[in-house]
């Protein structure tokens, strides 16, 4: 029986994590979630610097106001927000 | 129709397994935070989670700690962390809890409205739902 080689397509991985389509899509989430966070609440979507998964987009939702830091003191509105960024 | 499938009350469950684990460590534990707060309190929420699969539901409890100074505060949120996480593979609260996650660590988390310390976390307990 032959054998199987399987090798990564590392430069793939590469290219996906770059591509327009996975920061649209992150882009997406972290808009989302920081809509439902409500007002005050900032979402960010930065490239990473270097290769491999430091290269990956990087999506966050923080607070941007100090009336969003008060809100997320009293309510824990980003934990309540976590699931919107996960896949 | 698909079969209809509840997740368990694990609120009611957690509070009632930490209530039982800490003991006269804590004051009071509940979901909701009595207007004259005793002296070591921890209130349990549930903060989201997902139903990872169509028998398996991972919900995420964040576990708020407030005590009279920092140390004692922290320890409270620790041994509670420890329970929890001891939680996996075993009945807690009247609800079998399959796995336990970490989502976030204990951390100092400054209460504004009552200037007391605060230390939380966040774990998911997988439990499974049932029908009714």
């Amino acid at each position: 029986m032959a054998k199987t080689k399987f090798k990564w397509n590392t430069a793939g991985f590469e290219a996906i994590r770059r591509s327009p389509e996975a920061v649209s899509l992150l882009e997406s989430k972290v808009d989302a979630a920081a809509s439902a966070a409500g007002p005050g609440y900032v979402g960010s979507v930065v490239q990473g610097v270097g290769r491999g998964t430091l290269g990956r987009a990087i999506g966050t939702v923080f607070t941007g106001d100090f009336k969003a830091i008060r809100d997320n003191a009293k309510h824990n509105t980003l934990m309540r927000v976590f699931d919107r960024l996960g896949g | 129709m698909a079969e209809v499938l509840v997740t368990p009350d694990v609120e009611a469950a957690s509070v009632a397994y930490l209530r039982a684990g800490l003991g006269v460590l804590a004051d009071k534990v509940a979901t909701k935070v009595p207007a004259a707060m005793p002296n070591n309190m921890v209130r349990v929420s549930l903060t989201g989670g997902s139903r990872t699969a169509l028998v398996q539901d991972a919900a995420q409890l964040t576990v708020e700690c407030w005590s009279a100074n920092d140390p004692t505060a922290s320890m409270l949120a620790r041994t509670s962390q420890a329970y929890m996480l001891a939680a996996a593979g075993v009945t807690a609260g009247g609800v079998f809890v399959r796995k336990v996650e970490t989502v976030g660590g204990v951390q100092y988390f400054p209460d504004p409205d009552t200037n007391k310390p605060r230390y939380q976390f966040t774990v998911r307990w997988h439990v499974r739902p049932a029908s009714i």
